[in-house]
């Protein structure tokens, strides 16, 4: 029964990311006009930078549902973690409530709850050993340019600058959305499309086929 | 150097050809030979004049080419006129003075030794950019500021100037770069001495020519043939001789309806690499192959086979073009040549571009979940699967795709829908308006789909003969049948390239 939540989540949320691609590449190469009006450059670079925070909410989304049904496949380390009798039963509500409960946890930095994620999983169900330091440092990027388009403060315009020049060489600032148009939409593409290839290795790890 | 300079503009708007020393001339005055300083062959036209039209580009530093670029730089000023076999010049309205060694023209048209004047002038560009400097690759933007700061800028610049292309130039300078010994040479160069030596050179008067001939013949047919004869050894494309021999003829025929339509938005490439100007270009392939696919001129078995090579596609017209009673024939293919581009540009395109961008994400996902372990790249994606760029590389290598292989199978699939209106014997597909993109992405990513899991699968032959064969023409049949029964699509189909169909032997 886990094991096909498991499936049922990725597949969910590989396809939402999927869908949300296309739609932005649509966008970006004025396929859509094909059908539909025109829409400006800054129309464009706008809906680019919603498609990125929306891509951050399935991440998200994505992973409160994956570690619950993680625990849930085995149940072990987590009761000795958060100190609950071996012999308790847990159910998906159960976990949800004890994990989500009492206050409010954003499990998106996969490096930061690396050691945590060990403490509650076993290892056979502990998928994200499999993530590849690039596919972090993706993630990273991402969250990088969410921050900025949701304070817009000068602390994440600077952290935002460096990941520019860190990793695309650019010297000088740019808007997200800016950015994310560039050269027909290749690091939007690239960035989203991470969040799939995250879910894949996982699922790889896990033993899930498709179909 | 300004000096020198100064000579090389003043070339550049020059009608005449000045010799080195008293030259021979023929008593029928058809033929002058003699030897010239490079400085006269710089600029020489080669294309489209009233004296011909030379069929040869020039192709770049191949091998040949490096062997002149060799001998050049060995020794310029005594040796290479004599290992060079000369260039050969056809001219229009000639007016010679014999005493000022001299010989003035209308028109020129180079028709042999065309590679190696493109040779001679990029040295003498090179030389002119870099002057003592440290030779280096260059940009097309270095180049075109060079000719804008040096050059005077109006209309023969800008027609002759634009041949210096950074590829090209690029290609000697790197030749330069990795062999010291032509690179030191080069250094040592002095312009002013490698201008002044000498090449052998022919020149062929037309006037003279034609008015002895039995068949009425004009300069322009006359020239061509001897460029034609004159490249006959070498190898030139065989796009290039049929563009340039058929033309006027393509123009005023095969082309007539794209040229309206159009009006130079897009500019007609009758040899391949002859549009330099930034502007869109369309060579004369793309726009007669997917006519073949069509089945317009052939029986259905031979479309599978003629779509893919280009002298048979040709032949075809060359055929076409030459029986008067393919008139009716002809109208009708010079409209659908610009109704096949306009599906090929703002249908298949942007759909096969996204569709790729989509395979390489899909079969990336696959790659990740070991789903491709069966295919011919298997062994490269173990060792490419924590690496997501080089990964990214493997795939694009077989998601990428040639459009030239997709849009005639495309073609072929939707012929029974194109139809005529019948108020004003345009061309139109039978479907309706607000669904023919989706039925094109439809039936596109289908036959794309396929095209890259035989490639995935490995091929038993090459990828060509795999595009030529009746199975890959068969890819869509399937999607076709049902789209035409769906109602969505409203398709209705129709007989009308069946009845303009000829045959053609």
């Amino acid at each position: 029964m886990s094991i096909i939540s498991i499936k049922r989540n990725h597949l969910k949320f590989e396809e939402n990311l999927n869908k949300l691609i296309k739609y932005g590449l649509e966008v970006i190469t004025e396929n859509i006009t094909v059908k539909k009006d025109k829409i400006s450059k800054k129309g464009k670079n706008i809906l680019l930078e919603s498609l990125l925070l929306r891509s951050c909410a399935y991440w998200e989304n994505f992973l409160e549902k994956e570690i619950i049904i993680l625990i849930n496949l085995n149940s072990e380390k987590f009761k000795l973690k958060v100190e609950l009798p071996s012999n308790m039963k847990l159910n998906l509500k159960l976990i949800r409530a004890i994990l989500y409960g009492g206050e409010y946890r954003d499990f998106h930095d996969i490096t930061h709850f690396k050691s945590y994620f060990s403490k509650i999983l076993i290892e056979e169900y502990n998928p994200f050993k499999n993530i590849t330091g690039e596919q972090l440092k993706k993630i990273d990027i991402v969250y990088t340019i969410r921050n900025y388009l949701s304070h817009y403060s000068e602390y994440s315009k600077k952290k935002l600058y460096q990941a520019y020049m860190n990793n695309f060489n650019y010297k000088i600032f740019q808007e997200p959305g800016i950015f994310l148009f560039k050269e027909k939409g290749k690091y939007f593409e690239n960035l989203i499309h991470n969040f799939v290839l995250v879910s894949v290795n996982m699922k790889s790890f896990l033993g899930v086929k498709d179909g | 150097m300004d000096k020198v300079l100064d000579m090389v503009i003043d070339k550049l708007s020059s009608n005449n050809i000045e010799f080195a020393e008293p030259f021979y001339m023929s008593n029928d005055k058809k033929t002058i030979m003699g030897e010239i300083p490079f400085s006269e062959i710089l600029f020489l036209e080669y294309r489209d004049t009233e004296a011909g039209s030379n069929p040869r580009e020039y192709i770049g530093l191949k091998k040949t080419n490096e062997s002149i670029i060799k001998s050049l730089l060995k020794d310029y000023e005594n040796m290479f006129r004599f290992l060079h076999s000369g260039i050969i010049v056809s001219l229009v309205n000639p007016f010679i003075d014999l005493e000022r060694k001299l010989v003035k023209y209308d028109d020129c048209c180079l028709t042999n030794g065309n590679q190696t004047r493109f040779i001679i002038l990029i040295l003498v560009v090179l030389k002119l950019i870099f002057r003592e400097k440290e030779l280096n690759t260059l940009k097309q933007k270095q180049i075109n500021l060079f000719i804008k700061n040096n050059f005077p800028d109006n209309p023969i610049t800008r027609s002759k100037m634009p041949y210096i292309k950074y590829d090209r130039v690029n290609q000697i300078t790197n030749f330069l770069l990795k062999n010291s010994k032509y690179l030191k040479s080069f250094n040592e160069l002095k312009l002013e001495y490698f201008l002044k030596s000498r090449i052998r050179i022919q020149l062929n008067l037309i006037n003279s020519i034609v008015d002895d001939l039995k068949d009425e013949l004009d300069t322009y047919s006359a020239g061509t043939l001897i460029a034609e004869a004159n490249n006959d050894t070498q190898k030139v494309r065989a796009d290039d001789i049929f563009g340039n021999k058929y033309k006027n003829q393509l123009d005023e025929n095969i082309f007539k309806d794209f040229i309206v339509k159009y009006n130079n938005n897009v500019k007609i490439e009758y040899r391949l690499g002859e549009v330099v100007e930034k502007i869109d270009k369309v060579h004369i392939l793309t726009l007669l192959r997917p006519v073949v696919a069509t089945g317009i001129l052939t029986n259905e078995k031979d479309i599978f086979n003629f779509t893919n090579k280009r002298d048979p596609i040709y032949k075809l017209f060359e055929r076409l073009l030459n029986v008067t009673k393919n008139k009716q024939t002809v109208s009708i293919i010079s409209k659908l040549i610009p109704f096949l581009y306009n599906i090929r540009e703002k249908y298949v395109k942007p759909i096969l571009e996204n569709y790729r961008r989509e395979l390489i994400r899909k079969y990336k996902e696959k790659a990740l979940m070991g789903d491709l372990e069966n295919s011919i790249i298997s062994k490269d994606i173990i060792e490419a699967r924590a690496d997501d760029s080089k990964l990214e590389k493997i795939i694009k290598n077989i998601v990428n795709y040639n459009i030239e292989h997709i849009l005639p199978v495309l073609i072929f699939r939707i012929r029974r829908i194109i139809d005529e209106v019948p108020e004003n014997g345009n061309i139109k597909l039978n479907i309706d308006e607000d669904t023919i993109f989706d039925f094109f992405k439809a039936l596109t990513e289908v036959i794309y789909g396929k095209y890259v899991e035989k490639k995935l699968g490995g091929l038993p032959t090459s990828l060509t003969t795999l595009v030529r064969s009746k199975d890959f023409y068969d890819i869509g049949s399937e999607c076709y049948e049902t789209l035409i029964r769906t109602r969505t699509y409203k398709l209705n189909e129709s007989n009308f390239i069946y009845r303009y169909r000829i045959l053609i032997k």
